[in-house]
C-alpha cells in the first residue's frame, strides 16, 4: 500500500498537469544593458534611468519589478485585477497611478519566431512585437521587441487578459 | 510576462530611435509571495495619471 502511495505521490510530482496547471509564483533577477540607438544619445546614462539590475515578485494576480535608479530604488506594482499599476520612487513623497488596460499604441507586427535561445540552461521559444507608440511624454515613436520564455515559468493566460501595456493582453 | 503565456527570460527591446535594452535573468527563485510585499507606502499620496 505504501508503495501504492509513493508510486500516486510520484506521478503528479512529475505530472503537476495532472492534478491542473501549475503556474509560476516566485522571484526573478534581471541584468539590463542598454545601447543608444543614434549618436546624440550617447552621452545618456540609460542605466541610471532604467536601472542596471531588477528583481520581479510575481504572483497570480499581480507582480512587481523593482529597480535601482541613479542609486535610488524605483517599484513598479502591476496590479492584474483591478488594472492598475503604481510607480513608487524611492526619494518621492507620491506614487503615481496609470492604467494597465490602456493600450500604448497600435500592434503592427507579431510574430512566432523559430529560433530556440538558451537562457540559464534552458531552451526559450520567442516572440517578435513591434507597436507604434503614441505616448506623447516618451522621446520614442516605435518599440521593436523580441522576448524569450520558457514554458517552465508558466503564468495564467487568463490573468493578463486586459494587461494592454506593451501589448501583454 | 508576455503574450506567450509563460514568463520572459531574456528579452531584446528598442524604443526606436532611442535606445535599445537587453535584459536577461540570472536567478530564478520559485516561492510563495507573501500579499504584504504588494503592499505601497500607505504615507505617500497617490497622483493618479489617467
Amino acid at each position: 500500500m505504501k508503495r501504492f502511495l509513493f508510486s500516486i505521490f510520484t506521478l503528479f510530482l512529475c505530472f503537476p498537469s495532472l492534478i491542473g496547471q501549475e503556474y509560476f509564483e516566485g522571484e526573478i533577477h534581471f541584468v539590463s544593458t542598454f545601447q543608444p540607438m543614434a549618436a546624440k544619445y550617447k552621452s545618456i546614462n540609460f542605466a541610471n534611468i532604467f536601472g542596471e539590475k531588477s528583481i520581479a515578485l510575481i504572483s497570480a494576480d499581480k507582480y512587481l519589478i523593482k529597480a535601482k535608479t541613479a542609486g535610488a530604488w524605483q517599484v513598479r506594482i502591476f496590479d492584474l485585477k483591478d488594472t492598475l499599476i503604481y510607480t513608487d520612487y524611492e526619494r518621492s513623497d507620491s506614487i503615481v497611478v496609470e492604467r494597465l488596460d490602456k493600450e500604448p499604441g497600435k500592434l503592427l507586427e507579431f510574430e512566432v519566431l523559430s529560433e530556440i535561445k538558451n537562457v540559464m540552461d534552458k531552451p526559450c521559444k520567442g516572440i517578435y512585437m513591434s507597436y507604434a507608440s503614441d505616448q506623447l511624454d516618451m522621446p520614442f515613436n516605435k518599440v521593436n521587441a523580441y522576448y524569450f520564455y520558457s514554458d517552465i515559468y508558466a503564468l495564467n493566460k487568463e490573468a493578463y487578459i486586459n494587461h494592454k501595456a506593451a501589448h501583454w493582453n | 510576462m508576455d503574450q506567450a503565456g509563460a514568463v520572459s527570460l531574456y528579452n531584446e527591446v528598442e524604443y526606436d530611435p532611442v535606445v535599445k535594452s537587453i535584459t536577461k535573468a540570472t536567478k530564478i527563485i520559485k516561492r510563495k509571495i507573501d500579499p504584504k510585499e504588494f503592499e505601497i507606502d500607505k504615507s505617500k499620496r497617490l497622483v493618479y495619471r489617467f
